[in-house]
């Protein structure tokens, strides 16, 4: 039996701007509808402004203006009820951060204070959610979470600007997960890395996983890393989720022709076939075309698809995807 | 004749105040060639010197020691003025297009400051027709080109752009640093092959610097593997990349995350904890973390041997 943990219902999310009384309207998140369930990796691909982050942002709750949530739910499923998040105070919603759900930046220098020792930023965000513990007994968790992890113990005496690129990264792992959440979202956590040091990441995030059999929520545009960790997988287009499957499913057997583009593209040892990339370039979420916001890329697109916008369907063994072709048995 | 040789290149930085000093021999006696309408690749992580050593050629650090030939010909000690007319020939393609461009000039403006600085044309007329030609070569078209400024395109098309900025002097060699990795993912590939059409077309060779060993294989001819300054391995793109010797290219291989959800990972890597140790190694400066390490790997720096077509720095060939 799969049990929920997080869960959005047409869930959209604008940026609205104002510019000299000019309204603009960005949609980075429209009408997404997506489950995400206990003791799994659930990856999320899809380029650079494609409005990964902020579906992310809204995943966390932790929406800041001109951000703003438009329509539909974000549901937390803690103890066996359900919270409708937006709808809770912003109090309540602190009490979830980073107990039940927690966020792991893209950029690890700047999440660490660069004047305080590890242990100590360790002591002080574990003392912001749990009361009445001295100085000594915060230590000893940090020390425990780390030794868990399998992290060398003497980071914690460093200073962020003394450890590399990868152990920073861990280390900001590390700090995210210390409170046992059921939920970790992770945006790009890999991408300014190096391939070892990645691959090191990558198996840090699994690992964990494993251990305490949570969800891991990855973002990342890199399909190699989905391939190797990711259960199951999401592509976002232009604001939309335009597919989903399981891992396996997606790479045999992809269906929108935005994914076919984004999988074939990637080039592999041992075979130098040329390979091409998507035609155009991606929309500007300011300004989407009208209809499937991938028509004018798509070499397969035709009338249906310059006007009605298509729904993400279940076609059998839990493959979701929005595309006109599909429904109409052209693909 | 080869078109670019490199010579025993090394470049040393100091880093730290005047107390405690330390020296990072960020590129070691590093030798190569690239031949005409060759794509040569130097693939490697941050900190191998691949950078430091395409910044060498292009005149914008001066090496510690080494030479290098440009059609045989010494080029590591021109005068500014031969340096100028050297640039002709040897054009440069950055990671980042939004950072190659000024925001707040229009992008046409820098074509036409490169013709008239390097006296490719004497009229405005000619100037275009130039231009026309490379933005064809590279799949723009002049009129969506021409009076606009860089936030009006895309990272793929200004990538397109400032390559085909780089071809108006008709160079014999690109150097690509990262040309690839600020381009989103669904357009990387567009940028790649036409690394490819330029070396079948136009006979333009290109040194292609880059983390990414899959594009690596998929447009190269040789490649070089750098690590803390060393080429540790280099020989044809096939070999290299499809049996690795060294057993850092094996390990750097074997990190790529290949798009096939039946290739996942097993065992476990080891990382380096603190990087800058590694450069100050004696021996190999892989012996901290190479699996097959032998006691003359943390005595000696190990020579080239010759496997297989394949020259390898490692002692386990001996």
């Amino acid at each position: 039996m799969n049990v929920e943990v997080v869960k959005t219902e047409s869930l959209k999310s604008y940026y609205i701007l104002d510019i000299y009384g000019k309204k603009r309207v960005i949609k980075a998140v429209d009408e997404v509808d997506l489950t995400f369930e206990e003791n799994q990796i659930y990856g999320i691909a899809g380029e650079s402004g494609c409005g990964k982050s902020t579906l992310l942002k809204a995943l966390f709750a932790a929406i800041e203006p001109p951000q703003r949530i438009v329509g539909g739910k974000v549901l937390y499923y803690v103890d066996g009820k359900s919270y409708d998040v937006y709808s809770l105070s912003e109090e309540e919603r602190r009490k979830f951060r980073w107990n039940f759900i927690s966020y792991v930046p893209q950029g690890s220098m700047s999440v660490l204070n660069p004047v305080l020792k590890i242990k100590d930023s360790f002591k002080d965000f574990i003392e912001s959610h749990v009361k009445g513990k001295t100085k000594q007994e915060l230590y000893e968790i940090a020390k425990q979470h780390i030794e868990k992890l399998g992290l060398p113990l003497k980071i914690l005496n460093a200073y962020p600007h003394q450890l590399s690129g990868g152990m920073r990264q861990r280390v900001t792992i590390a700090l995210a997960t210390v409170l046992s959440p059921k939920v970790i979202i992770a945006d790009e956590p890999t991408t300014a890395l190096d391939v070892v040091t990645q691959r090191g990441v990558i198996q840090l995030l699994k690992e964990i996983q494993q251990i305490s059999k949570n969800t891991i929520i990855l973002v990342t545009h890199d399909m190699g890393v989905h391939a190797n960790i990711s259960d199951k997988i999401a592509i976002m287009y232009a604001g939309k989720i335009i597919e989903e499957a399981k891992t396996e499913e997606l790479f045999d057997n992809p269906m929108h022709p935005y994914t076919k583009y984004l999988i074939h593209s990637l080039p592999k040892f041992g075979d130098k076939e040329r390979r091409e990339s998507a035609p155009g370039s991606p929309p500007s979420l300011a300004d989407l075309p009208p209809g499937c916001a991938f028509h004018p890329r798509c070499p397969y697109a035709f009338d249906r698809c310059k006007k009605e916008v298509p729904v993400l369907k279940d076609y059998g063994r839990a493959h979701r995807v929005a595309c006109w072709l599909v429904e109409e048995g052209r693909g | 004749m080869n078109l670019l040789e490199v010579r025993n290149l090394s470049k040393i930085y100091h880093i730290g105040s005047i107390f405690s000093r330390i020296k990072i021999v960020a590129v070691d006696k590093v030798s190569f060639d690239i031949k005409e309408a060759e794509i040569f690749t130097l693939a490697g992580e941050s900190g191998c010197g691949k950078t430091t050593t395409a910044k060498i050629i292009l005149g914008f650090e001066e090496p510690t020691s080494g030479e290098i030939h440009y059609r045989g010909r010494r080029v590591d000690n021109l005068n500014h003025k031969d340096r100028r007319e050297l640039l002709r020939q040897i054009q440069a393609v950055f990671q980042n297009p939004f950072s190659t461009f000024n925001p707040l000039r229009k992008v046409d403006s820098y074509f036409y400051d490169t013709i008239f600085n390097l006296g490719l044309a004497d009229t405005r007329e000619k100037a275009v027709e130039i231009i026309k030609e490379k933005l064809a070569a590279v799949g723009i078209a002049f009129e969506e080109f021409s009076e606009k400024y860089p936030s009006e395109f895309s990272g793929g098309q200004l990538q397109r752009i400032s390559i085909a900025r780089a071809l108006l002097s008709n160079p014999s060699l690109l150097i690509a640093d990262e040309p690839v990795s600020m381009v989103d993912a669904s357009l990387r590939m567009s940028i790649v092959n036409l690394f490819k059409d330029l070396k079948e077309k136009y006979g333009v060779s290109v040194l292609y610097i880059t983390h990414d060993l899959t594009t690596a294989y998929y447009v190269s001819d040789r490649v070089a593997i750098m690590f803390r300054g060393n080429i540790v391995e280099i020989g044809p793109a096939e070999k290299v990349l499809t049996s690795p010797k060294h057993p850092y290219t094996q390990l750097l291989r074997d990190s790529v995350p290949e798009a096939d959800p039946k290739k996942r990972w097993k065992e476990v890597v080891k990382l380096a904890d603190v990087e800058h140790e590694e450069y100050l190694r004696q021996g190999c400066k892989f012996a901290g973390r190479c699996p097959k390490v032998m006691d003359v790997c943390k005595k000696e720096v190990p020579p080239y041997f010759d496997v297989d077509g394949v020259k390898v720095m490692c002692f386990l060939y001996r």
